[in-house]
């Protein structure tokens, strides 16, 4: 049984989505919430022991965004894995929710299996494969930093290995085409990705930072 | 404050306090004294006017010019202590005659002594600015004559003027001059004069050790030459010196030293001011007896040679020492009589304070009326003696300023004629130039006006339908976002509620088959709405999409939807924004080529590839190794027409090979 929370402003989504992954009996729901700060609030209440281990969180809602929610959440709960859940594929919204510690991305309107199967890889290689868009953008942001534009950033730089699964998942293959292509085992492929989302959220940390200084929060 | 007196061999040392009689009229005036004053005066001309008459026509009566001269130089000499009025006309006939002289070398010689003797009578008359200018030309004349015994006697002049006008800082260096030019013609007399001179401006200054170097290098000058009167007079001087530095002992022994000679040569003047210098020098040093003792022996000698100043200042002092041994009925008479006699000298300074010391002594005795109007006195003198002081400043201000006024009155006059004749052709030239300027400015107003005007409707225009794209721009935004955000927020969520719904009852609720397709289609349906509304928003929300967004979309699409194997190569080497139109269009024919592969094609493998450089914002290429087609045949069919039409709006061209069993390729160039 894999524990998990669902963060959605709108009621039928949350508890529909929730009696369908509950269907199966592979997956168990904690407890929804219909923003980021009143999921912050629950997660206060529940013991450690049944803390959810993957959240499933809309990235528009009011009161606090779950962009935001990621970023203060992965401060407080490292070991939590959150999918985005959105309606759009709005790849800048979906990689700033990356780099602020998301795993990857849903679209609303995939079956309740495909989720499923995303919640279980997630739980397995705490990663989901990654867009061309995003996988691009990650691209430009990594080896941005490793011709040290950004001098203060942590070096992130990306090794030879993760440039080639990266560039891979720009041309649009998955991690098992890569894999083939790469000659290596698709265990790899996805450590791999798991290694450039983990550089990705360093390089989040260091936007959040920075914007954590402008906004006076440090 | 007690008197001295110091023997400076400067002519005419008395006369120096008419000045200040000057001053005193005004005091006199209220004074009984001062009708009989007048009449004293009046009487002493009278006397003369014989005289005088018959001596000036003797002199007439000689031919030779510088003969005759010289007569009226001694004439005028001589008359000058007794009659400044005669000698006052002696003078300025020489001073005339001898400018008249032919010879240019005589001429300047004579005028400049004639200077010199005018200039000292008019000093002793107190027209010290006709003396000033006599002696300067007298300074001048024998400059250019080079004679510098003369200019040695020239600077002194100066310098004893300045001394008398009270403008020490001038006599010193005038005195200064003299003194260099008398030493290089090691003229003893003169050094000895002039550094007496000097010490006497020194003491003057207030600065005492000065005074007596000079004094001391006048002494010098006087042993060498033997003179025992001048070597008195130097002791007497150093003496005073010292009275000024404190060191009264030594003033005592040189006073004594100096009564030594002088008793010897029975001067009793001299004598008399040696008393009373010691005198002084015992006063200091409080042995007030024996300094009574000696101002009582000096007064006893003025008195039976009847030196009437000298008595005054006897008088004064004695007064004084009575009035430290607080015998104020002696000091009263003492200072009574001192008045008298300093009133008729009209010595301000010291007139002033017997008023003072009178005032004291009668207010001791009681006497306080007589005291106050001694007190009245004193107090109008001083107010008198006030003004002189600032006087003498202003004076001495005038003559630096009109030193420096005449430099610049000839560099102005200079300047003046320059700019006299610059300014005579500058006016021509500006009123050339105003002229053209005004006519240009004028021209340039002019056009600049009309055109402003034209620019200005210009501008006014353009701004009106600058602000009316605007609106329209943002009207057409807001509704765009209005729309974006209804779609997203309710239509999205709803669509993609009812796809999974229905993914959801398919799984886990049992249908029969019909229901099952029917379900399915519905999916599908449902799908392909959500699909084409992300699309349609994708195009519609986002402000900016570039190439590289579009071919990530596409990929992704084309992943999904095309059913062979897919070879995908990336080739994009430039990023570049694309019009949102353009983008939607390219994306639905990227979708109808691969509606047609799924279609149509049969092929095992797509390769696609994606391009950009420099000249190509965008290349995407399909090549599948399907079944291909005759080109004549399939080009009008309705999917491809429609392909290439919609590219065409956009400006993009669409490029189809194709050959019967050994596949397909479609580019889209898009620029």
């Amino acid at each position: 049984m894999i524990k998990i929370a669902i963060v959605d402003d709108k009621r039928l989504n949350r508890l529909d989505r929730a009696k369908e992954l509950e269907y199966n009996g592979e997956i168990k729901v904690i407890f929804t919430s219909q923003n980021g700060a009143e999921f912050l609030e629950k997660m206060k209440e529940t013991p450690a022991s049944s803390h959810p281990e993957i959240v499933l969180m809309d990235i528009d809602m009011p009161e606090k965004n779950g962009i935001d929610t990621v970023r203060d959440a992965k401060v407080v709960y490292p070991d939590i894995e959150f999918l985005m859940l959105t309606v759009f594929d709005d790849d800048e919204k979906i990689f700033e929710a990356v780099k602020a510690g998301a795993s990857g991305y849903l679209l609303k309107d995939e079956s309740s299996d495909t989720i499923i199967n995303f919640i279980k890889q997630v739980k397995e290689f705490r990663t989901v494969p990654m867009s061309p868009a995003i996988a691009r953008k990650a691209l430009k942001l990594l080896t941005r930093t490793e011709k040290a534009i950004v001098a203060d950033a942590p070096k992130s730089d990306l090794t030879e290995r993760e440039l080639l699964v990266l560039k891979g998942l720009v041309d649009g293959y998955d991690h098992k085409e890569i894999a083939e292509r790469l000659f290596v085992s698709p265990h790899t492929v996805r450590n791999q990705i798991s290694s450039i989302y983990k550089k990705l959220h360093v390089n989040g940390k260091v936007d959040a930072v920075k914007i954590a200084i402008k906004n006076n929060l440090l | 404050m007690r008197l001295n007196s110091p023997s400076c061999q400067i002519t005419g040392e008395n006369f120096f306090e008419l000045k200040k009689m000057k001053a005193l009229r005004l005091f006199k005036k209220t004074s009984a004294y001062f009708s009989f004053f007048l009449l004293l005066l009046f009487k002493s001309y009278g006397q003369s006017d014989s005289a005088f008459k018959s001596k000036l026509s003797s002199i007439e009566r000689e031919k030779n010019d510088t003969v005759r001269i010289n007569s009226l130089f001694d004439l005028a000499l001589q008359s000058k202590n007794r009659d400044l009025k005669e000698a006052k006309i002696y003078a300025s006939r020489a001073y005339h005659e001898s400018k008249s002289l032919d010879q240019k070398k005589i001429q300047l010689k004579f005028t400049a002594d004639a200077c010199n003797i005018l200039g000292m009578i008019m000093v002793v008359s107190g027209l010290e600015d006709s003396a000033s200018i006599l002696f300067d030309e007298s300074l001048s004349n024998n400059l250019l004559l080079n004679d510098p015994p003369a200019i040695a006697k020239s600077y002194n002049n100066l310098g004893n003027l300045n001394y008398y006008k009270g403008v020490y800082n001038v006599a010193l260096s005038n005195y200064l001059n003299g003194l260099r030019i008398s030493e290089k013609l090691k003229d003893l007399k003169g050094v000895a004069r002039v550094a007496d001179n000097i010490g006497n401006v020194y003491y003057k200054l207030n600065d005492p050790k000065s005074a007596i170097r000079y004094h001391q290098l006048s002494l010098e000058k006087h042993k060498l030459l033997g003179d025992s009167e001048g070597v008195a007079s130097n002791y007497i001087n150093i003496g005073l010196g010292f009275q000024k530095t404190g060191e009264y002992a030594k003033s005592l022994s040189l006073q004594k030293k100096a009564l030594a000679i002088y008793t010897q040569s029975k001067n009793n003047l001299f004598i008399a001011k040696c008393y009373n210098n010691i005198a002084l020098a015992y006063d200091e040093m409080d042995s007030i007896d024996l300094a009574l003792e000696y101002y009582k022996k000096s007064l006893k000698i003025n008195s039976d040679a009847n030196f009437v100043s000298q008595i005054g200042l006897n008088q004064y002092n004695i007064g004084n020492i009575y009035l430290q041994k607080k015998d104020f009925v002696n000091a009263v008479k003492a200072l009574e009589a001192s008045k008298l006699i300093i009133y008729e000298s009209s010595n301000l300074e010291i007139l002033k304070n017997i008023y003072k010391k009178l005032a004291e002594a009668n207010l001791a005795v009681g006497k306080h009326a007589i005291a106050y109007l001694n007190l009245a006195k004193y107090d109008s003198i001083q107010s008198i003696v006030m003004n002189e002081e600032v006087t003498s400043q202003i004076a001495e201000m005038q003559i630096k300023y009109e030193t420096e006024k005449k430099d610049d009155q000839l560099k102005i006059q200079k300047l003046e004629l320059e700019t006299k004749e610059k300014e005579a052709v500058y006016s021509k030239i500006l009123f050339i130039g105003i002229v053209t300027i005004i006519l240009l400015l004028f021209s340039f107003f002019f056009i600049r006006f009309k055109s402003k005007q034209k620019l200005k409707d210009e501008i006014d225009r353009i701004e009106k339908e600058n602000v009316k794209k605007r609106v329209e721009l943002e009207t057409k935004e807001k509704e765009r976002n209005r729309i974006s955000t209804e779609l997203h927020d309710n239509v999205g969520s709803s669509v993609s509620f009812i796809s999974s719904k229905i993914d959801w009852l398919i799984k886990n609720r049992s249908f029969n088959e019909s229901e099952k397709v029917e379900l399915l289609f519905l999916k599908d349906s449902s799908q392909d709405v959500m699909n084409r509304l992300r699309e349609t928003l994708w195009t519609l929300n986002n402000k900016s999409i570039s190439n590289t967004d579009l071919c990530d979309k596409l990929k992704v699409y084309l992943r999904k939807y095309i059913l062979c194997t897919l070879n995908i190569t990336d080739s994009l080497s430039t990023e570049c924004i694309l019009p949102n139109e353009d983008v939607l269009a390219i994306y639905r024919c990227a979708q109808e080529i691969a509606n047609n592969i799924n279609k149509h094609s049969e092929a095992q493998t797509v390769k696609i590839e994606f391009y950009s450089d420099e000249n190509t914002k965008l290349k995407i290429s399909f090549l599948d190794d399907g079944v291909g087609f005759e080109e004549e045949n399939k080009e009008d069919s309705y999917g491809l027409r429609n392909i290439r039409n919609r590219l065409k709006d956009i400006g993009a061209k669409l490029e189809i090979n194709s050959v019967k069993g050994r596949g397909t390729s479609v580019t889209i160039i898009y620029n």
